[in-house]
């Protein structure tokens, strides 16, 4: 009988130890919490893909956060979101400020350039506002078949991002060099020192009788690509940030896309 | 306590405290990725909304100038693009909010807090029974310095961990329960023969040695268990012998005092006959000759008993290369009166590892035996060969022979088949016993073959010496 009550009172004693053993997390955690809500917890700025010549230039800067927060890469011909007309407002008048800052660009491409704005039918233009950009399609010109359209997108303080073009003139390859040089001087971005020339290749999409120069740089401390390509009359130049891995499997020219 | 118990209250301790470590640990780990994650979540959230702020307030700059109604326009547009499920934002300005959809629960202080900290500090505020994670990041537009403090919902991360806890709690409680029952069955099926050895035990202390364990298991309490059933028949055996040892004092202690008294009964009775003095010379002449002839049995009977119990006390002899035939020959001359029965066929050459003064007092025991025997054709035959068993020496009698039912006993002390024939002729019941003792010293047996009315041999091995 007594050593029954004492199995009895061992197994009660062990069973209450188990649940206080069980139950233990409890007060651990609450205090675990309580050093967590007095603590002032580190946090870390940015994930710096950048190097940091290319963090202190303000526009580099600027368009590769953008990519990397809102997901955004503005490649030559994406998708604009239609907004209010009153959005064009003096848009191009901040474009005509920017191009004119450019020793590439002259007179008879200015004066085509307002031709073209001019004479764009209202209801087939369009802007779109993306955090700190601003972007314009304007469809200006009908070959009978469908709409040529004039593109460009602008940062918040002015600086072209890309734009496209149909034109009237014809542009070589040097041409198109020193467009990029020009673009680079005036956007600030030819501090970067590791601009690298690129390859790029004429896709299939690309007409064996049509005319296609293409030039292409690529920064890797900023991860920026810079094009510019003359196709069949349009001129596409502008910038866009670009994973290093990005680039490895980008071998179709912006013009196609 | 017993070990049943013991060992599951054990088993359960030891599982206890390893899920709940496990479990804690789990737990811990868990919790930590989950915040981990929210945190990295919400920074880059955070980030973003930074950036927004930054970049969308620029593009309501106008002539270098940023009214304080674009900032708060710019924030409400901004909250309907981010969302205010999780949270919310606060643009402020010189401490001052200029537009807030923080939750209502978040006090000014602690936003506040967060703008102190700077913009490398996150801090966990608890509001309500929610809780927030607060960043604030300072923005620089158009010469003016804003703040965004932006409140994160993470209650459900510490929810997380505690519905984790109680979902763990139950199940280790199961666990627990499912461990205790499987334990308590497999502790008793594993304690099984422990039983049964301790029953057993408790049937020997009780002298029950017949009980067996009977275990085929062969863990270690298995080899308890055959160790106890090899210990219970080998006491069992021993008690067994002891008492064959003790029935066999008795009886020859038994044997003994009727001897004892057989002769002393007429020495008291015709010693008393003489102390009347009424009988004639020849009857007291006659009674001091059974006097006489029964004080000789009972010197003789002790004389033999002494030779026995020396044998008896004796564990081995020293064998010496003897000839067989100057044994026989001894025992011929030592008994004059029996030599024209005895016929002996013996090799002159055989000699065998023999005590010679007892292999001649064993084989005179037999011949005096056979003589008793009365054979038909009073001779006793005494013939010795060679086997591969070694020598054999083999005394043969044509007389009455032994019944088969005493064939056994013939050998114990004091047996007599027929007692008042073998006390008519001076036997003591000691012959056989002695002859069974010295063969036995003498690493042999007594083989004793016989039929009634046909006549008795018996037969001895002898190791074979050389000279």
């Amino acid at each position: 009988m007594k050593q029954k009550l004492f199995t009895a009172a061992a197994f009660l004693a062990v069973f209450a130890f188990l649940a206080l053993v069980l139950a233990a997390p409890l007060p651990l955690m609450e205090r675990s919490d309580e050093v967590l809500y007095t603590q002032v917890m580190p946090r870390q700025l940015a994930a710096d893909g950048q190097s940091a010549e290319a963090r202190s230039i303000d526009f580099a800067r600027q368009l590769y956060d953008r990519d990397q927060l809102l997901g955004i890469k503005n490649y030559a011909g994406s998708i604009l979101r239609l907004t209010d007309e009153e959005t064009l407002g003096d848009a191009p008048y901040r474009l005509y400020d920017f191009l004119g800052q450019m020793d590439f660009w002259g007179e008879e491409e200015q004066a085509e350039l307002e031709r073209q704005i001019a004479n764009a039918p209202p209801p087939w233009r369009s802007a779109s506002d993306n955090v700190g950009f601003s972007a314009w399609n304007l469809s200006t010109t009908w070959d009978g078949e469908h709409w040529f359209s004039l593109q460009w997108e602008l940062s918040a303080e002015g600086q072209l991002v890309r734009m496209r073009m149909r034109t009237p003139l014809e542009y070589t390859g040097q041409d198109l060099e020193h467009l990029m040089d020009e673009y680079l001087a005036v956007t600030g971005l030819d501090a970067l020192e590791d601009w690298q020339a690129r390859e790029v290749t004429v896709q299939l999409a690309v007409d064996e009788q049509s005319t296609a120069v293409l030039r292409a740089r690529y920064s890797t401390g900023a991860k920026l690509y810079l094009y510019a390509n003359y196709v069949d009359g349009t001129l596409v130049f502008g910038v866009c940030p670009l994973e290093k891995e990005e680039l490895d499997q980008l071998d179709v020219s912006l013009t196609e896309k | 306590m017993k070990l049943a118990p013991k060992l599951v209250l054990t088993i359960l301790l030891l599982l206890g405290i390893l899920l709940a470590a496990g479990g804690g640990w789990l737990l811990k780990t868990d919790f930590e990725r989950n915040f981990d994650q929210a945190r990295t979540r919400n920074i880059l959230a955070h980030r973003r909304d930074t950036y927004s702020l930054q970049n969308g307030l620029l593009v309501k700059v106008s002539d270098g100038m940023l009214s304080r109604q674009a900032v708060v326009d710019y924030g409400e547009s901004l909250g309907r693009y981010v969302g205010q499920e999780e949270g919310g934002f606060a643009v402020y300005q010189n401490e001052e909010s200029l537009y807030s959809s923080l939750p209502g629960a978040l006090e000014e202080q602690e936003v506040l807090r967060a703008i102190e900290a700077g913009e490398e500090a996150l801090l966990l505020q608890k509001a309500g029974e929610s809780s927030y994670m607060l960043m604030a990041s300072g923005v620089q537009v158009a010469g003016e310095e804003y703040w965004l403090v932006s409140a994160y919902d993470v209650t459900g991360v510490f929810r997380a961990r505690e519905d984790k806890f109680q979902e763990l709690f139950r199940l280790e409680l199961a666990a627990l329960a499912l461990a205790g029952t499987a334990a308590a069955l497999a502790v008793n099926w594993m304690i099984r023969p422990l039983k049964k050895l301790e029953k057993a035990s408790r049937a020997v202390a009780a002298g029950d040695y017949t009980l067996s364990t009977a275990t085929k298991s062969r863990d270690e309490v298995g080899a308890l268990s055959r160790s106890f059933d090899a210990m219970t028949a080998t006491v069992r055996d021993k008690v067994d012998q002891m008492e064959d040892t003790i029935q066999r004092q008795k009886q020859f202690v038994a044997a003994f005092t009727h001897e004892l008294k057989t002769p002393m009964t007429s020495i008291l009775g015709y010693s008393d006959l003489l102390r009347s003095g009424e009988m004639d010379p020849e009857d007291q002449r006659q009674a001091v000759q059974y006097i006489h002839r029964e004080a000789l049995r009972l010197e003789m009977l002790s004389g033999k008993l002494m030779q026995l119990m020396g044998l008896v006390e004796q564990e081995e002899l020293t064998l010496e290369p003897v000839r067989l035939a100057l044994v026989l020959r001894d025992t011929a001359a030592s008994l004059p009166e029996l030599a024209p029965m005895l016929e002996i066929r013996c090799d002159p050459a055989l000699t065998v590892l023999a005590d010679r003064d007892l292999l001649a007092d064993l084989v005179r025991n037999l011949v005096v035996n056979a003589a008793r025997a009365q054979p038909k054709d009073d001779r006793v035959h005494i013939t010795a060969g060679r086997t591969e068993n070694g020598i054999v020496l083999r005394v043969a009698d044509r007389g009455r022979g032994i019944p088969e039912a005493d064939l056994p006993h013939i050998t114990e002390p004091f047996y007599m088949v027929d007692k008042s024939r073998a006390r008519a002729q001076n036997g003591s019941g000691m012959g056989l016993a002695l002859c069974a003792r010295i063969a036995r010293l003498h690493g042999s047996e007594l083989h004793f073959t016989s039929k009634l009315g046909q006549g008795t041999v018996v037969e001895l091995n002898l190791q074979e010496g050389t000279v």
